[in-house]
């Protein structure tokens, strides 16, 4: 392992235009959505980013995958800056994929789920698996392979997402951020809007996929719950600060911010009424 | 009531009682009538020239001022009476169908293509592109969308080319107003955000994830903006800046009867209720469709 392998976010900082500070002319107060926040996540590691709503966890993962420009700092990929890439270079991006809350619009609700999978083929012909972009036949082969390593039928390849359960429309983002043979998954609250029981699942899926693929992941979530069971290192966000980082074990057991307490104790007062 | 009918067999379900039934007929031929209307005028444009075997535009002055219904001096019935040039009026109508049908379509389909690249484009994109496209959209929209029309119409020669610029130049903003603002909020769907991230070009993400959503909003615009390029081309050939005068057009046949208004009504009444019928039939025929896309988005 290299020292440069992986991601690494050093000093990222992402701001906002904020709220005009007088009337319809006054100068726009910028609002810092992010404040000079490093964090590594190595090669096969999991880091789960926790904080509240409004801490700025989502935002650091636009950054990384191009929705948000960033006022300042780097986000490097194996060494490669991620920032101001020119179209060709594009390609940086091909090894992250992101999988997005909301299960049913991170699909188009025109397109089946296969014509979903192979999109990312015909963007990137380069990694697409043999003759896809020609053979009909072999599209439909890639696509229901990519669909069984996440658990679907065949079947669902033909549907659209109007006719698939959130759990399943969940299983075919994946297959999707799957297409490119990422090595780093993003996942931004992924399992947050699914169902308890089919929370499980999915998250068993990710856990399965993330060892099969020996992929980096960067979990983004506000339930600890979920933390503890998928990642192997813990950063705390609040209010756009990195304010912890530590392993799993450690943050657990031996918190040192005062507001990692507060989080875990909140979690602790949940799981006692539940 | 559940228990029941796992025992016994359901009951049919009860038949509308007769008044209801009927009422519903009556109400869904009624809903149905503009489109039908609006679905005749086209087929009449298209092929009511063709059963016409006379010029709309000669006629026999003896003819002249004959009221609806009237023989003609060669025996043949002017369904719809003649001007004071003893032109027919009936062929005038049905030309001039042809006419308002041809000109609306093609002003439609130019205004609509324009508004929706430039539309689609500034929305999608935003930033200076969108800054620039919305200024122009408000400077043009502070003109009356018909005087900057006379103003064309009237600097250049009489031709169908003017008369469908002349309109063209206010209608896509209509176009681009609906294309922007639903690319604006179609770009922060998720979907479009998955598309960019796994590095789909531009152009295709608009053409995959944004145009189809707006495709059906813009044909319900569609409706109603030709109906008022229709509306529109009837008043520039009324105040004589629109067609050619050997062409046929209903503004300009109502424009020939207003002298006559008193003596033969008939001459601007006929084409202006043939008008009207068909502005306010394309205008249902809008709301509906508005209605059924609004449902579906």
């Amino acid at each position: 392992m290299t020292d440069a392998a992986g991601l690494r976010i050093t000093d990222l900082t992402v701001t906002y235009p904020g709220p005009r500070a007088a009337g319809l002319v006054g100068r726009r107060t910028p609002i810092t959505a992010v404040d000079a926040v490093s964090l590594d996540v190595a090669p096969d590691e999991t880091v789960a980013l926790v904080g509240e709503s409004g801490s700025g966890k989502s935002t650091i993962a636009r950054a990384v995958v191009g929705l948000v420009a960033p006022s300042a700092g780097s986000i490097e990929f194996d060494g490669a800056s991620l920032l101001n890439l020119r179209p060709r270079d594009q390609w940086a991006r091909r090894n992250i994929a992101m999988i997005f809350q909301d299960p049913r619009s991170a699909l188009n609700p025109r397109l089946s789920a296969a014509a979903s999978i192979s999109e990312a083929w015909e963007a990137h012909p380069d990694v697409a698996p043999e003759g896809v972009r020609r053979d009909q036949r072999r599209r439909r082969a890639a696509v229901v392979d990519l669909l069984a390593q996440v658990g679907l039928d065949p079947d669902v390849a033909g549907k659209r997402p109007t006719a698939l359960s959130g759990g399943q429309c969940q299983r075919v983002s994946i297959a999707r951020a799957l297409a490119l043979s990422p090595r780093l998954l993003i996942c931004d609250e992924a399992v947050s809007a699914l169902d308890v029981s089919v929370q499980a699942q999915v998250l068993k899926l990710l856990v399965s996929v993330r060892e099969a693929r020996s992929l980096s992941m960067l979990f983004i979530t506000h339930d600890l719950g979920v933390v503890r069971q998928v990642a192997d290192r813990v950063a705390v966000m609040r209010h756009g600060e990195l304010v912890e980082s530590a392993d799993v074990h450690t943050l657990f057991t031996a918190p040192q911010h005062d507001y990692t307490r507060e989080l875990l104790s909140a979690a602790v007062d949940l799981d006692v009424r539940s | 009531m559940t228990t029941m009918g796992l025992v016994q067999n359901p009951a049919p379900p009860a038949p509308l009682a007769p008044a209801r039934a009927r009422r519903t007929r009556v109400r869904r031929v009624v809903a149905a009538l503009p489109i039908v209307v609006f679905g005749l005028y086209v087929v009449a444009a298209i092929i009511g020239p063709l059963f016409i075997d006379y010029s709309p535009v000669g006629g026999e002055l003896d003819d002249r001022l004959l009221p609806p219904g009237s023989v003609l001096s060669d025996g043949g019935t002017a369904l719809f009476g003649t001007d004071a040039l003893g032109r027919d009026l009936f062929g005038q109508v049905v030309y001039g169908a042809r006419t308002s049908v041809f000109i609306g379509t093609l002003v439609v389909l130019i205004s609509a293509l324009v508004g929706l690249a430039v539309g689609t484009v500034a929305g999608y994109r935003g930033g200076t592109t969108d800054l620039v496209a919305s200024r122009v959209i408000d400077v043009l929209l502070a003109f009356p969308g018909i005087l900057l029309a006379i103003v064309i119409a009237g600097v250049f020669d009489r031709s169908l080319a003017i008369v469908v610029i002349a309109l063209s130049v206010t209608n896509w903003i209509g176009f681009a107003r609906l294309s922007r603002s639903m690319a604006m909020s179609l770009r922060e769907r998720d979907w479009v955000k998955s598309a960019t991230v796994m590095g789909v070009r531009r152009r295709r993400i608009i053409a995959r994830h944004i145009l189809p959503f707006i495709a059906g909003p813009t044909f319900a615009l569609a409706t109603t903006e030709f109906a008022g390029a229709i509306l529109a081309e009837a008043s520039l050939s009324f105040l004589g800046l629109g067609l050619p005068s050997a062409s046929v057009s209903w503004g300009q046949t109502i424009a020939a009867g207003k002298e006559y208004l008193a003596s033969a009504w008939w001459i601007s009444a006929i084409p202006g209720i043939a008008l009207a019928l068909l502005v306010i039939c394309v205008g249902f025929t809008g709301d509906r469709l508005t209605r059924y896309f609004g449902r579906r988005r």
